[in-house]
């Protein structure tokens, strides 16, 4: 004797069924017959997809004499399956709860079955709870089926954790309902993950931005609100920030095409530099890194733009430059100046031309010049050790001695 | 080398460069043309003391009556003017730009009615003392006098020995630009 269930969604397949002995709470559907239904649910809702693989196979020839399956099969299958599953009659109330459900919530079977009071357990903030029974009846009234509906439950040992739930109605073959099945995956984890990788964004000392594929701004982390002077609420859903980072148009028309180019010729973009204006009206120098994000399939999803301030960076760098300059002009030639001194009184000596007076006059005028012109190299080596802070220690010091 | 005198005595002010083996020489050409042209020469010195300067330029057969000193090297060297030095001011410090002002001020006025040509010895001893920035400052300082004067002005420097946003500074402040040909 088979029983044929059918879902409201006509994409629902119908099995065929033993009558499982032990009907339960059930009077007019089996435990077994529920499993297969939820099998299927299951396999729909992506969730079970190795313990589905021969209905996948024959979604439309399913039967349990032709797989030689029993119902036993299908109540270990989900009463083992990795995933929370619960069955509620359709007052409510917990017919089928299985070994993931009690192992995620803390509860047993024997704890919540006949009942709908673990959900007081698992939701005991009232407020909340109305929250998460107003969507779930919401469904209920609308027929709907509720997918990846995310809720935090308390477990039993009081620890919080993510779920996320796909739920449906069960209806027999003539449209009544049987009852309802909750599906919960605890992503707990991942979305410990999530927040983890969030915050490490948000908070990365590097501007981070994400712009979807039609280049509208969906991320910006902490550092690009503190580079740019724009906060996320002014820029995120739309590309007009960047009219304001580049006024002048021509230099934006440069930018653009620059990055543009780029991307035509599927390269990413390494330190690219470009100059922007914070809110605050400041020049800032950026070096960018750009990478287009792609999903399986090969499509665009997006862009992630890493840009570091360099500003600092670069006017040391130029300083620098001008104070080698600096330092070139005030050593090398001041050297030679000495020295040609030095030739000109060993030449006024040779001549006799040249006192004892003047020539301890020159030695000591040269001496000064040489004194100041080592107070001068220190002076640069000074700045040198600054700028070049990765100098070794030992080298540091002997520049500065 | 022939120095571009202007009939007018209007005051024109020239960076004369020179090689530095030749920077001396170049001195006492640049002080005889001044001088027996019938001018009055104002030498600011950071290179060479009066004592020896006075020497080469008798040597040269220039007429030290013509010639004033603004020595800012002997005090600094041996912190001691030399005895019995005649027209010449010494200021303590190469470095002391205020007091070197102050010494050609006071010279011009001193001087005063007579065609003067001042003549700075060297930029490049200078740079030892103070940094580049400073220096265009004085530079800016003494020109911009000299200019409201009317008065001429040789500044000496040391050819490829000035970097060159140095020298651009420099050139504004002159009316030409004068390259050893030796």
């Amino acid at each position: 004797m088979g029983a044929l269930f059918r879902g409201k969604d006509p994409q629902d397949v119908s099995f065929n069924c033993y009558l499982a002995p032990d009907a339960g709470i059930l009077p007019k559907v089996t435990v077994s017959q529920v499993y297969i239904q939820v099998l299927h649910f299951s396999h729909e809702a992506n969730l079970m997809q190795k313990e589905n693989q021969h209905s996948n196979e024959n979604p439309g020839e399913f039967s349990i004499e032709k797989a030689s399956l029993t119902a036993e099969f299908f109540e270990t299958l989900l009463m083992n399956a990795n995933v929370w599953i619960a069955f509620l009659d359709p007052k409510g109330s917990i017919v089928v709860w299985n070994t993931a459900a009690e192992e995620i919530s803390g509860y047993t079977a024997g704890e919540v079955r006949g009942s709908n009071d673990i959900w007081k357990k698992l939701y005991p903030d009232p407020e909340y709870r109305k929250v998460v029974t107003e969507k779930i009846n919401d469904a209920i009234l609308n027929r709907q089926k509720l997918e990846h509906f995310e809720t935090t439950i308390l477990s039993k040992e009081r620890v919080k954790k993510q779920i996320s739930w796909n739920t449906r109605e069960i209806l027999d073959q003539n449209n009544e309902t049987l009852g309802y099945i909750a599906m919960g995956r605890d992503i707990s984890e991942i979305v410990s993950l999530g927040t983890k990788f969030r915050t490490l964004l948000m908070n990365a000392n590097v501007w981070v931005a994400f712009l979807d594929s039609q280049t509208h701004i969906e991320v910006w982390n902490n550092a690009a609100e503190e580079i740019s002077g724009y906060t996320a609420d002014e820029v995120t859903g739309s590309n007009d920030v960047w009219k304001k980072l580049y006024p002048d148009p021509e230099y934006r028309k440069s930018v653009t095409d620059k990055i543009l180019d780029i991307i035509a010729n599927k390269k990413d973009i390494e330190n690219f530099e470009s100059k922007i204006i914070s809110k605050d009206r400041s020049q800032k120098i950026i070096s960018w890194n750009t990478r287009e994000l792609k999903n399986g399939d090969g499509n665009t999803l997006g862009y992630i733009m890493i840009g570091r301030d360099i500003t600092t960076e670069k006017k040391l760098h130029a300083e620098m430059i001008e104070y080698i300059g600096e330092s070139a002009m005030r050593l090398k030639n001041p050297v030679e100046v000495i020295k040609y001194n030095m030739d000109e009184m060993i030449k006024r000596l040779e001549k006799g031309e040249c006192t004892t007076e003047d020539l301890i006059l020159q030695i000591k005028i040269q001496t000064k010049n040489a004194e100041q012109i080592v107070e001068n190299l220190h002076e640069l080596n000074r700045a040198v050790s600054l700028v070049f802070e990765d100098m070794p220690p030992e080298l540091k010091r002997f520049l500065s001695e | 080398m022939d120095l571009p005198f202007n009939e007018d005595n209007e005051g024109m002010i020239y960076l004369v460069l020179s090689e530095p083996r030749n920077l001396r020489k170049k001195n006492i050409e640049v002080i005889k043309e001044i001088t027996d042209k019938g001018f009055t020469a104002i030498v600011i010195s950071t290179n060479d003391p009066y004592s020896v300067l006075r020497k080469d330029y008798l040597k040269g057969g220039i007429n030290l009556e013509n010639v004033h000193f603004i020595d800012a090297i002997t005090k600094y060297a041996i912190g001691k003017e030399s005895e019995g030095a005649v027209n010449c001011t010494f200021v303590n410090n190469p470095s002391n730009l205020t007091d070197m002002g102050i010494a050609v001020t006071e010279l011009l006025k001193h001087i005063e009615g007579d065609n003067v040509w001042v003549i700075l010895d060297s930029v490049n001893s200078m740079l030892i003392y103070i940094s580049s920035v400073n220096l265009t400052k004085f530079i800016h300082f003494i020109t911009s006098k000299l200019k409201i004067l009317d008065i001429s002005g040789v500044l000496l420097a040391v050819e490829n020995g000035i970097d060159p946003s140095t020298l651009a500074q420099l050139e504004g402040f002159v009316d030409g630009i004068i390259k050893s040909e030796e």
